[in-house]
């Protein structure tokens, strides 16, 4: 499943479901089928999204690497997200007329999104420089600030305009617990977010600024979603297929492209290459080696033979990145069994 | 039978420098690793010119100048995820630095 794939994939269903909710805004179509069938549509893009993430996170190999474990985790929680929304839609279809089953599993299993996206957050911080950011003293006042302009800001719009005030705590510990759960999730994704782009600022580069800002503008629109969310429950305008909705899905979109950004293939046509210098005895690439040679990189003292298909050897002109499906042919040190289970 | 062991060989700069610079390109890569992954840090040093590494061990070899191959490998791993991974590498190469005299340090180790 290569980078290009999975973009316009999500680009393309996105647009499609966008479309399909500017009809049903524009017509004002409540509590109908079609309102159920769009939330449906929701889920599911939610899901497949980070199904798209979690297998761009094997190009980082997994959970071995800070970013392979950031993608990772990023991903699962927009599966979990996608799964808690189709359990809701199913209970649209299944009891129309009940507002909110008795069970909090779908609660539990929306939430579960939550301390996945902030674990993927944090990981992925180590791969910004952000830790380098907090050597400065400029960097710690900045997290104190911002931390501190966000938990007021968040109290002020999730508690009092939102929900009433204090009078919200008088109602059951489970539905304070997860009314607000989401929110003040939100709201510390966002803020940590904020303060590791805010410190990574001026270290993050390459090709993978964007990937990072879009995933950002991803939890700045949660965040937005979830608070507007809390106000049109509270004064009873909600409905399946509300302007909220249309954040939400924003949101998931923006999610998904972030995440399917950091894959590392580059969205190009594949060009000639030549095979690489070897330190020990240098020459001059081979010019007629074509670009899908199965020739692995030569490394010294390695006596393992590649296990798999070894992927093409890539001259250092060349760009990075020119195949679709990269194969490891180097064995993971950290992990012995890996490469020998491989090989089996 | 006595053997008069053989006279150590004279110390030179070039000698230590060159194995402090194939330390230096080891722990880079390894600490690169442990952030983009193996895949990927070793992908990178493969395109690096005089530098070659065992992807097992990531003991590395170098042909050439020492100082300039890891200021390649620097500017690789700084063209791929940008200035963030120059600081990893500045603190994975921290504790090989003392030993390396200020002219043979190269330029993006240096703070």
């Amino acid at each position: 499943m290569n980078k290009k794939f999975k973009l316009y994939f999500i680009i393309g269903l996105s647009g499609i479901v966008t479309a399909l909710w500017f009809a049903i805004f524009v017509t004002d179509t409540r509590g109908q089928q079609i309102n159920y069938w769009w939330q449906l549509l929701m889920g599911l893009s939610a899901l497949i999204y980070g199904i798209f993430g979690i297998f761009t996170a094997k190009k980082w190999n997994w959970l071995k690497s800070g970013v392979g474990r950031g993608v990772f985790f990023l991903s699962l929680g927009l599966v979990m997200w996608g799964i808690g929304q189709l359990g809701w839609t199913y209970f649209l279809f299944a009891e129309p007329n009940v507002e909110s089953p008795q069970s909090h599993l779908l609660d539990i299993i929306d939430f579960a999104a939550i301390p996945l996206w902030f674990a993927g957050i944090v990981t992925l911080s180590k791969a910004t420089g952000a830790k380098y950011g907090l050597k400065k003293l400029s960097g710690k006042l900045l997290v104190v600030v911002v931390s501190l302009i966000m938990i007021l800001l968040s109290w002020y719009f999730l508690v009092e305009v939102a929900r009433g005030g204090s009078a919200y705590f008088e109602q059951a510990f489970w539905k304070q617990f997860f009314d607000l759960g989401y929110s003040i999730g939100d709201a510390i994704i966002l803020t940590t977010a904020i303060v590791i782009f805010t410190l990574s600022w001026k270290l993050l580069g390459g090709r993978f600024r964007l990937p990072i800002i879009t995933i950002l503008v991803a939890f700045v629109l949660l965040y937005l979603a979830d608070f507007w969310f809390s106000y049109r429950d509270g004064q009873g305008l909600y409905y399946n297929g509300d302007a909220v909705d249309l954040l939400y899905f924003l949101m998931i979109t923006t999610l998904g492209l972030g995440i399917t950004m950091l894959d590392p293939n580059r969205v190009r046509s594949s060009k000639k290459i030549a095979p690489a210098q070897t330190a020990a005895a240098p020459q001059a690439p081979d010019p007629q080696q074509q670009e899908t040679t199965s020739e692995p990189m030569p490394a010294v003292q390695n006596p393992e033979p590649p296990a798999e298909a070894a992927s093409p050897v890539l001259p250092k002109e060349a760009p990075d990145f020119l195949k679709v499906n990269p194969v490891a042919p180097y064995a993971n040190p950290h992990d012995n069994n890996e490469q020998q289970k491989e090989e089996s | 039978m006595d053997q008069t062991p053989a006279p150590a060989a004279p110390q030179t700069t070039a000698q230590p420098a060159e194995n402090i610079y194939t330390e230096i390109c080891g722990q880079i890569i390894k600490e690169q690793s442990r952030i983009i992954g193996v895949t990927l840090a070793l992908e990178q040093a493969s395109h690096v010119e005089g530098l070659a590494v065992d992807s097992s061990t990531y003991h590395c070899t170098i042909s050439g100048n020492g100082s300039m191959v890891i200021n390649d490998l620097i500017e690789q791993y700084r063209d791929f995820f940008g200035h963030a991974a120059v600081e990893v590498c500045r603190e994975a190469a921290s504790r090989y630095l003392a030993n390396l005299p200020a002219e043979q340090t190269p330029t993006l180790l240096k703070s």
